[in-house]
């Protein structure tokens, strides 16, 4: 059974059609790549399948469960964890602080105990503080744990954002354009991370506009155009595809 | 319910819109363009008045001319208040508010100070009624009505005909546009500061002759005037008109009905609109993540 | 300064301020200068109920709507219903709060500028409705309201006792909300305030949290009122309007917004004695008061607490970062 499955979605904002009726299905374990020309409705996708809005039309079905309609914060709790395209971070806090609460679903301890301070609450949050600690170190930012993330270069800023996800403990990880803006270094280490985080047996579904990483890194690759799937299929089957090929140089051309 | 009776809070009651259509449109001016809570909005709508008073019966001048100078008067000082405070604090909504509260002590005492605490009368400059038919409309009245849509057309006018206000209405709906087409916009914030503040001044003056002039006209009237502001949305302008005169128009038939209850109609009135339209009867619903 | 020490420094600086603040009343003779100090606790807890909604990243303009329930509950419940104060004391408490839960879970659904033009009409309606019941009292309001009926030896007769009760209260508040800052929910909290989105992805409901926010804060300012009416002895409408929601704000404000406590303490402070110590005249005293507001509010827009960074004095912020996150530190070590 798939993890994911996307059935007949449809979402429209006013008169026009985000996406149109779209199937999809994700695997365990798989590095899924989404791609397509801008605008073709790659973040409503995210949007949609995480919560930020319901569908027009279809469903969205996840573990065998149907999610669609269900609030952002349900679908998180149901491990479904995101980042974002821009650097959506707590700005203002530390490395730590931010990938602290991204802890936030998974505490044993009731709420109340936390706040009071109670000697079993003291003790789970210093199990969390080392368990930050790990998902810095494993992503290669435990050196800057104390920075303020505004502080940070866009590079670390993404990653920083992966982590957060981390720390939610996602089953289904959708990674929105973590490249962007990355110079190769940055981009060749995340491109890693991304792998490291799938041997964590986390799946991931990636939005991305870098041609070359989506080559590399996905085992599948789904193409978007205008709303619609008009390609499904590996790597090499997707890089010779002619629909595909017309499809990005279609938008080239109205450059 | 007799016509002479009707006709008399209705005029009454568009009398008393007309004024919370004023100073409501000045301050939504101030909220839209600027992005402030003028909570001293209302000590300008009394400073008008009094500096009017003052104009006629101590200078004996004309009360046209003293509504012209009430109005310079109080943009001046919209403009001192702005160039020294609200211009630094602009962005944040919680300072300037706090500024506004200061602003607002300070008029009010100094107003205390200069003009005392009786009340102050100032004799009608359109005595008498109209006849029509059986009904005797009071002139005063209706001159208040005539005035404020004079100054409400110039309004429009200035916002919809003019460059200024094309300007300011880029700038209302969107900051860094505006500024990309070359509107200096803080030119702008401070041209609809004193716009604002100026309308409530001669809302005041326009007022003065027929209601007492008290320091505390303008705190009573600026509660109301929010009221004003929520029922049609913060965002339009035709919405604080017409809040404006569902105030005025309730307050006045309300008063005659209900005595005190017409308030508390009024506020429930509003509280259910903004269950349903928690941006007004016009706005948006405002406050998205 | 290792976090050992530091810990060590903050103990016995609370101690100090605690043992002073416990003995002032003996110190202080002048009953005026007492009252003062009771009006600071009281406007200390409005801004704290302030601030607990400010740390979610919702901006109130109606504290003064549920001081004003608080208020009123309690000294009904003692004059008409004859119960004790020290139960009507909690019980206001809950009227506020439960107000606040049925009023909140339509307004919280909008933060933003909705929010704040719907507590103020909220004030605005509350205002009202106690002004124009007559069996409230009307804009008249409530005479007569009794003291707080003696415990043991100690009867509230004089400021003092008053005053160790104010203390008393504050001291439980501000424990209780500094649990709650620093734990999950303040965290929770700070999330929403910074950035929403992302806090939703970490499984954060935000209707919840913030409807938690509004009824917290709202209990508050509820046991702010049952004691301001106990000590006032009397009620009436006028006292809880929208302007002085606007004062509770400005408490904070020249404290510092991101101070959630301490902010609130040294506001408070700032609003009730200066005007006091202005050397002038009673008539002029809210001229220069409006003037140093305004002045404070610009030069200062972070509020006194920021004025040492400003200036350079010490190289770490005034407060660890742990006690202003609500996040344990990163070091091993303590808090």
């Amino acid at each position: 059974m798939p993890l994911l499955e996307v059935r007949n979605l449809t979402k429209c904002f006013g008169g026009l059609s985000a996406i149109t009726e779209l199937d999809l299905d994700v695997f365990h374990s798989e590095i899924l790549g989404v791609i397509g020309p801008n605008g073709a409705g790659k973040t409503t996708l995210f949007n949609l399948i995480s919560g930020f809005y319901p569908p027009t039309h279809g469903r969205v079905i996840f573990e065998g469960k149907n999610i669609t309609g269900l609030k952002a914060h349900k679908i998180a709790q149901l491990g479904i964890g995101r980042s974002f395209q821009a650097s959506t971070l707590f700005l203002k806090l530390t490395v730590f602080e931010n990938v602290f609460i991204g802890f936030h679903m998974n505490y044993e301890e009731a709420a109340w105990k936390s706040s009071l301070h109670t000697r079993s609450a003291r003790r789970e949050e210093r199990a969390i503080r080392q368990k930050v600690l790990e998902i810095l170190q494993f992503m290669g930012l435990v050196d800057l744990k104390d920075q303020i993330a505004h502080n940070l270069p866009h590079g670390h800023q993404r990653i920083l954002g992966v982590c957060i996800a981390l720390a939610t403990h996602p089953k289904l990880l959708l990674l929105d354009e973590p490249l962007t803006g990355m110079h190769p270094e940055e981009t060749s280490r995340m491109l890693d991370l991304i792998r490291k985080v799938q041997g964590r047996n986390i799946t991931i579904v990636l939005v991305e506009h870098n041609m070359d990483a989506v080559m590399q890194l996905c085992d599948r690759i789904v193409v978007l155009n205008h709303g619609r799937k008009i390609a499904e299929g590996l790597p090499k089957e997707i890089r010779d595809n002619q629909e595909v090929i017309e499809a990005y140089l279609g938008t080239e051309e109205e450059d | 319910m007799t016509v002479a009776v009707f006709a008399q809070l209705l005029v009454n009651g568009l009398a008393i819109g007309m004024v919370y259509v004023m100073v409501a449109s000045g301050l939504i001016l101030v909220l839209g363009v600027v992005r402030i809570f003028n909570f001293a909005h209302g000590e300008f709508y009394m400073l008008g008045a009094y500096t009017t008073f003052f104009m006629c019966q101590v200078f004996h001048l004309n009360f046209f001319i003293s509504l012209a100078i009430a109005i310079s008067i109080v943009a001046l000082l919209a403009v001192i208040s702005y160039t020294f405070v609200f211009h630094y604090i602009r962005s944040d909504i919680l300072l300037c508010t706090a500024a506004s509260i200061g602003l607002s002590m300070m008029i009010l005492r100094g107003s205390l100070l200069s003009f005392g605490t009786e009340e102050r009368g100032l004799p009608s400059p359109f005595p008498g009624g109209i006849k029509l038919g059986e009904v005797t409309l009071p002139s005063e009245k209706l001159a208040v009505i005539l005035l404020c849509f004079f100054v409400m057309s110039g309004l429009y006018v200035l916002l919809m005909k003019t460059k200024l206000g094309k300007a300011m209405r880029a700038v209302r709906l969107d900051t860094e546009a505006a500024s990309l087409q070359g509107i200096n916009t803080n030119r702008i914030y401070l041209i609809a500061f004193a716009v604002g503040c100026a309308l409530a001044g001669l809302a005041g003056g326009i007022i003065a002759p027929v209601y007492s002039i008290t320091s505390n006209m303008g705190h009573a009237l600026l509660l109301n005037c929010f009221m004003a502001l929520i029922v049609g949305g913060l965002e339009s302008m035709l919405g604080g008109v017409l809040g404006g005169f569902v105030i005025g128009i309730i307050l006045s038939f309300g008063a005659y009905f209900l005595g005190g209850f017409s308030e508390i109609i009024l506020f429930g009135i509003i509280g259910i609109i903004l269950v349903f339209k928690p941006g007004g009867l016009f706005g948006e619903a405002v406050g998205h993540e | 300064m290792s976090n050992q020490k530091r810990r060590t420094k903050i103990t016995t600086a609370l101690f100090l301020l605690g043992s002073i603040l416990a003995l002032l009343p003996l110190i202080i003779k002048s009953p005026y200068q007492i009252h003062l100090l009771i009006m600071t606790g009281i406007n200390v807890m409005l801004a704290i109920s302030f601030s607990i909604l400010f740390s979610a990243g919702l901006i109130t303009m109606g504290p003064a709507g549920f001081w004003a329930i608080g208020a009123y509950s309690s000294a009904l419940l003692v004059m008409k219903a004859g119960l004790s104060f020290w139960l009507s004391l909690p019980l206001a408490g809950i009227s506020a709060g439960l107000v606040a839960l049925i009023v909140g879970l339509v307004i919280v659904r909008n933060p933003g500028v909705a929010f704040i033009v719907q507590t103020m009409v909220i004030n605005m309606i509350i205002v009202q409705i106690l002004g124009q019941l007559e069996f409230l009292g009307g804009w008249a309001g409530i005479l007569g309201i009794p003291n707080p009926n003696s415990i043991g030896p100690i009867r509230f007769v004089s400021k003092t006792s008053y005053y160790y009760l104010i203390l008393f209260l504050l001291l439980v508040t501000t424990a209780g909300i500094y649990g709650a800052y620093s734990s999950r929910v303040g965290r929770a909290w700070r999330a929403i305030k910074l950035t929403p989105h992302l806090a939703e992805t970490l499984g954060i409901d935000l209707y919840r949290y913030r409807l938690l926010a509004f009824v917290i804060s709202s209990c508050v300012a509820g046991i702010a009122g049952s004691f301001y009416a106990h000590y006032f002895r009397s009620l009436e409408p006028g006292m809880f309007s929208v302007f002085k929601s606007i004062y509770v704000q400005i408490y904070s404000i020249l404290g510092g917004l991101n101070f959630y406590l301490i902010g609130p303490v040294l506001g408070s402070l700032i609003m009730t004695f200066v005007p006091e110590f202005l050397r002038v005249s009673k008539e002029i005293e809210p001229i220069m008061t409006g003037g140093i507001l305004i002045a404070l509010v610009i030069f200062l827009p972070g509020g006194i607490l920021s004025l040492p960074e400003r200036l350079g004095f010490f190289s770490r912020p005034l407060l660890s970062r742990s006690r202003q996150t609500g996040v344990p530190p990163s070091e091993q070590g303590d808090h």
